[in-house]
């Protein structure tokens, strides 16, 4: 049961689409708004518009990159006060089948997505359960982390990871009042229009296109995500989806997962 | 449906453990296996005791060393042939709580459990994808990577990803007859939890002795449990059973069973009502 009001917010992946979606609901909530993200332009843009609202930092940071992330946090707390708010957003999109993949790829991807997490909460959480004055993060992944046969192995292994931290994490921190969140943007642009499905159906196999969720039915609309997203802060809703889109899957996954077990031992 | 006679096996963590008994079930199979883990004594020790079985290699390597891992290939296929039944078995166990995690922490333990199984897939899956002959990958994660049960942030976060990871791969080399299983184990008699000790880093704080006292009791009532479980050698067959069924999910008992449904119940009750 976090209020956001007064609160500083730490958002990566902030410059665009449902970033800065969040950035504005924040501000709007009356937080205070530090957005980091490897696009300078959108940065720029981003701080234009939201300055207007609420008080809001700016950083080109490469989510991969610990000791700048560190230097940032100093900056922000000096700039907008200690983050209680950790809205963990960036994240890359793949397309590159298992079949070509490289360690350069493994490392860019897998250091990014799952990697930056990590790097957020280590940079700024110790801190948040020290102060004792709670908080809450945010975590989001796209329907890999719910259903590794619905998308590429880069991503289903982060989001996998992403999903595993966030749950494990939930209870524990449940004691210093900071709340945990898992945003399951399953059926986002960034995850339908991109061609990494595309090539993996190519490699021989239809299962991934059947176990894809049906587009969703409407145009995704970002503002409803940022509401949702507001409305899980502030009630401490763990799993937050957009839209039922993952049902089948996930429930298709469990029976195979069910069926899979040996029979009791008599 | 995998066929094991006469392939070649590379099994992580193979000195100890469960890779000990996936190696005992293996050679029986008529595999040529070798062996790779960081404790040379016991790599010793599983040498003779395979060699009347079955040809056999063994290498000291940390899987974390992709390296080391490339010349640990190359002198094991020039010896046994080309690996195409691959075990990314290594794994730690550390537990320390969210806010006392340090990056030392969350690089051991993801370096050995995750990044160890990305190594593992990385050296050979070109050589098994270029030959052409299929094979099978299995990767150990934990029933802890299907569910959350109690072991802690840096365990449980390593485990889900191999779980994710194994899932996709299994669909995209389906098509080169290369099985993907993944082995989540419930509690299996082995010393893990007294082997991860050895080489984990400490955590961000010191620790009260009161504290001290409280991590040994729940380390060794861990411990306790594991030794009343089954054995290594019973899920070295389960394993073997699954490589020639090509089963994706191998569980060595029911333990997670509720855990996984009441995680589904919780997701599935968190989906927006249709309009």
């Amino acid at each position: 049961m976090t209020d956001v009001s007064g609160r500083t917010a730490f958002i990566t992946g902030g410059a665009s689409d449902i970033g800065l979606t969040v950035a504005r609901t924040l501000a709007r909530a009356g937080a205070s708004i530090a957005l980091v993200d490897t696009d300078s332009e959108k940065l720029a843009l981003a701080k234009a518009g939201l300055g207007a609202i609420a008080p809001v930092a700016t950083f080109q940071l490469d989510l991969r990159d610990r000791e700048g992330m560190a230097a940032i946090a100093q900056k922000i707390e000096v700039a907008l006060g200690p983050v209680s708010l950790l809205f963990n957003m960036g994240s890359l999109v793949s397309d590159v089948r298992a079949v070509e993949l490289t360690y350069e790829h493994w490392d860019h991807l897998v250091g990014t997505n799952l990697g930056g997490v990590i790097n957020s909460i280590r940079t700024f959480l110790p801190a948040m359960v020290e102060r004792g004055h709670g908080g809450h993060i945010i975590n989001s992944i796209s329907r890999a982390g719910l259903a590794g046969a619905s998308c590429d192995v880069l991503r289903a292994t982060s989001d996998f990871g992403i999903v595993g931290l966030s749950e494990s994490m939930e209870p524990e921190l449940a004691r210093s009042e900071i709340g945990v969140s898992l945003l399951c943007r399953v059926c986002l642009p960034a995850d339908s229009a991109h061609p990494a499905d595309a090539t993996a159906f190519a490699a021989g196999s239809t299962r991934k296109a059947d176990m894809a969720p049906p587009p969703p039915p409407h145009p995704i609309d970002l503002n409803a995500i940022g509401e949702l997203v507001l409305r899980g802060v502030r009630r401490n809703s763990f799993y937050l989806h957009p839209d039922r889109s993952s049902e089948q899957m996930v429930s298709s996954r469990t029976d195979a997962l069910i069926a899979a077990m040996p029979e009791e031992l008599k | 449906m995998t066929d094991i006679q006469g392939r070649t096996a590379f099994i992580t963590g193979g000195a100890n453990g469960i890779g000990l008994g996936i190696a005992r079930a293996f050679a029986r199979a008529g595999a040529r296996i070798a062996l790779a883990d960081r404790d040379g004594e016991a790599l010793a020790r599983a040498r003779s005791e395979l060699e009347t079985v079955t040809q056999i290699e063994t290498c000291e390597l940390d899987v974390r060393d992709r390296t080391a891992f490339a010349a640990a290939a190359e002198a094991v296929e020039r010896k046994l042939g080309p690996v195409s039944l691959l075990f990314n078995n290594a794994g730690v166990i550390v537990t320390e709580s969210p806010g006392k995690l340090n990056y030392s922490l969350w690089d051991f333990a993801l370096g050995i459990n995750l990044q160890g199984v990305i190594n593992g897939i990385q050296t050979f899956l070109p050589g098994m994808l270029a030959r052409g002959e299929g094979g099978h990958i299995v990767s150990t994660s934990s029933g802890a990577g299907l569910a959350p049960a109690g072991s802690g942030t840096l365990y449980t976060t390593a485990k889900f990803a191999v779980v994710g990871l194994s899932e996709s791969l299994r669909i995209e080399l389906a098509s080169s007859r290369i099985g993907v299983s993944v082995l989540c184990p419930g509690p299996v008699a082995t010393d893990i939890v007294h082997r991860s000790m050895e080489d984990a880093p400490s955590g961000a704080a010191e620790l009260s002795p009161q504290q001290e006292q409280r991590r040994w009791e729940l380390r060794e009532q861990i411990n306790r449990t594991l030794q009343r479980s089954i054995g290594p050698d019973a899920v070295g067959e389960m394993v073997r059973k699954a490589v020639e069924e090509n089963s994706l999910y191998i569980h060595t008992d029911r333990t997670m069973e509720s855990a996984i449904v009441a995680r589904t119940e919780a997701l599935l009750r968190s989906l927006p009502h249709p309009d």
